[in-house]
């Protein structure tokens, strides 16, 4: 019965913005094997684009104009029918941006808030295992704002799993600290993630964290889902130009599928030639999509070179960001690089600099136009 | 020095600020967090009472609970005597007159807690009031208690809606601004020093308190 969330409403807000939630079933499956735990499902997306609220919506805190909202057997919210269930009786768990801690309250007392119900002993025991599985017996005795990013992130984690949640929702739950720590966290939350027994679903609109932490994937884009499915499978097969973008594709070139093959298809970019992966089914007019970091610059330069995917290109410009350089590219279309400031030295790369790109044609991805 | 009509006005003062806790904590609470547009209309009720002299409300006021108002009958129909010129009476007027004084710092002290504490409590299945007791009123303890001091205050000091409503009875309904002014009357200045002196005195000693605790405790819980 867990994980079987199915979720579709609408959410209009003042102004005339709409955000449409679409969640089936199969966006919260279970992960694959060896991940352990029931499935983290993200929802992921530029900022404003609707996800928070959609997970709002699912903890009761919003309330969707239309729709439909069901847990298993239950009915949380039923616009037809005037159904919605409080925050209180849909047995969640929430995890807040910046992890809304009491701050009035010990880490004993924020992660024993919510269990006020239970007998004192039965709650110092069920607090108390929480503690220690998170490591904070330590500062069980401190209150949130002597804490590090990471110790609130874990109080935030265990207040909300001491209840025995149902469902547990995460909005951003990486964003509150700096850069450094976040890198570290998130390994660590994908751990904690993974011990869950019940399905999860996190917001975040950041790359690594999608990759890191999530099994499942819905990448959300103006207020409505553009695609869902496996991360990987969503991350290599966009559907459209929009979800291409959201995952990090940045050259997307109109291309033209001349001959398939062996599953192989040759496509027409600009003045170039590439190999890509084929798409299932006819499809004559692609978009191209190439990774940045999937590109790899060599020296040398022929015009003649008629070797798979080895594209004569000249450096349009250069741009430094850490830790990596972005170059801009001509090769008969314009194609965007991502190599180390090393390589930029190694290869004295300079404006008009020539040389060889290499792209490898499973990372040649072809999305239908 | 009028003992009687000191003790009068420290019960009145305590019984309205008591009344005021119980009515203002969740008329402020409301009006704190409520998206509802006409609150700007309960925002100006709550505040009335500032404007017009103390004889207007005093009048309505004798007006709406008199023996010839629906309110003022059903009351004597009840209780067997009559609101105005009574205790009771002078405490209706009295919460009325100071009602902003109790509901503005409530309220400005919940509007500053984090509505994302209120709804971190509703996720862990804490319902309204529990929310209210556990997570708001422990934030926003020191506007409740500013609250609380500035409506004992001006409580005690009223002068114009106690004298409409109540009259000048002794023992009864006679505060001591009412006595300050009967022995002013009298030329019994020395008496009326008496008084004044102590009224002075005293809400100076409660305003020195309140700011103290407020100065010790109120950066016990900064915003992160």
């Amino acid at each position: 019965m867990a994980g079987a969330l199915k979720a579709s409403f609408e959410k209009r807000y003042p102004g005339g913005a709409v955000i449409h939630g679409e969640l089936q079933s199969n966006g919260l499956n279970r992960p694959p094997e060896g991940r352990g735990g029931q499935g983290v499902t993200v929802l992921f997306g530029p900022s404003g684009c609707g996800k928070t609220t959609i997970l709002r919506c699912l903890a009761g805190l919003e309330r969707p104009e239309e729709g439909l909202i069901q847990f298993g057997e239950e009915t949380w919210f039923d616009a037809q029918r005037g159904v919605c269930l409080s925050p209180q009786q849909r047995g969640i768990g929430f995890v807040f941006q910046d992890y809304a801690l009491f701050p009035h309250l010990t880490v004993e007392g924020n992660v024993g808030y919510g269990l006020r119900h239970l007998h004192r002993s039965e709650r110092r025991k069920h607090v108390g295992e929480m503690l220690s599985r998170f490591d904070l017996i330590q500062v069980a005795q401190h209150h949130p704002r002597q804490l590090s990013g990471g110790q609130q992130q874990r109080v935030a984690l265990a207040r909300a799993l001491v209840r025995r949640p149902r469902l547990l929702l995460l909005d951003e739950p990486l964003s509150a600290l700096d850069a450094a720590l976040r890198e570290a966290l998130r390994t660590e939350l994908r751990h904690w993630l993974a011990g869950c027994e019940i399905p999860v679903l996190l917001v975040t609109h950041d790359r690594a964290e999608v990759l890191t932490l999530g099994d499942e994937l819905v990448v959300m884009s103006g207020g409505r889902t553009q695609q869902s499915g496996p991360v990987l499978s969503v991350f290599n097969h966009p559907a459209n130009a929009e979800v291409a973008r959201i995952v990090g594709i940045q050259t997307l070139q109109p291309g033209r599928v001349v001959d398939v093959s062996d599953g192989l298809a040759t496509v027409e970019v600009g003045t170039a030639t590439l190999l890509a992966l084929a798409l299932p089914g006819p499809c004559r007019d692609v978009l191209v999509g190439i990774r940045a970091e999937d590109v790899v610059l060599i020296e040398g330069f022929e015009k003649t070179s008629s070797a798979r995917n080895r594209l004569p290109a000249v450096v349009e410009s250069l741009h430094v960001e850490v830790p990596m350089v972005r170059v801009e590219l001509d090769c008969g279309f314009p194609l965007r690089a991502l190599i180390t400031r090393q390589a930029v030295e190694e290869l004295n790369l300079r404006l008009g600099t020539r040389l060889t790109a290499l792209v490898k044609a499973p990372h040649v991805h072809l999305i239908p136009a | 020095m009028d003992w009687q009509a000191m003790g009068l006005s420290l019960r009145l003062a305590a019984c309205t600020t008591l009344v005021l806790l119980v009515l203002g904590l969740p008329l402020a609470h409301w009006l704190a967090h409520t998206r509802r547009r006409w609150r700007f209309l309960i925002e100006a009720v709550v505040a009335l009472p500032i404007v017009p002299p103390p004889t207007v409300l005093g009048f309505y006021v004798l007006m709406a609970i008199g023996s010839l108002s629906p309110v003022g009958r059903s009351y004597e129909a009840l209780f067997g005597h009559r609101l105005p010129f009574t205790f009771q009476g002078l405490l209706v007027a009295s919460v009325l007159y100071s009602l902003p004084f109790a509901v503005q710092p409530f309220a400005s002290a919940f509007a500053t807690v984090d509505r994302r504490m209120m709804e971190a409590s509703w996720c862990l299945g804490v319902g309204g009031l529990g929310t209210f007791i556990r997570v708001v009123l422990p934030l926003a303890w020191p506007g409740v208690l500013t609250g609380v001091v500035l409506s004992f205050a001006h409580a005690i000091g009223e002068f114009g809606v106690v004298l409409m409503i109540g009259g000048d009875l002794a023992g009864v309904t006679r505060t001591a601004s009412i006595s300050i002014y009967d022995q002013v009357q009298a030329l019994n200045y020395s008496a009326a020093h008496q008084t004044s002196l102590a009224l002075l005195f005293f809400s100076f000693v409660v305003l020195a308190l309140t700011y103290g605790l407020q100065r010790r405790f109120i950066y016990v819980w900064p915003a992160h």
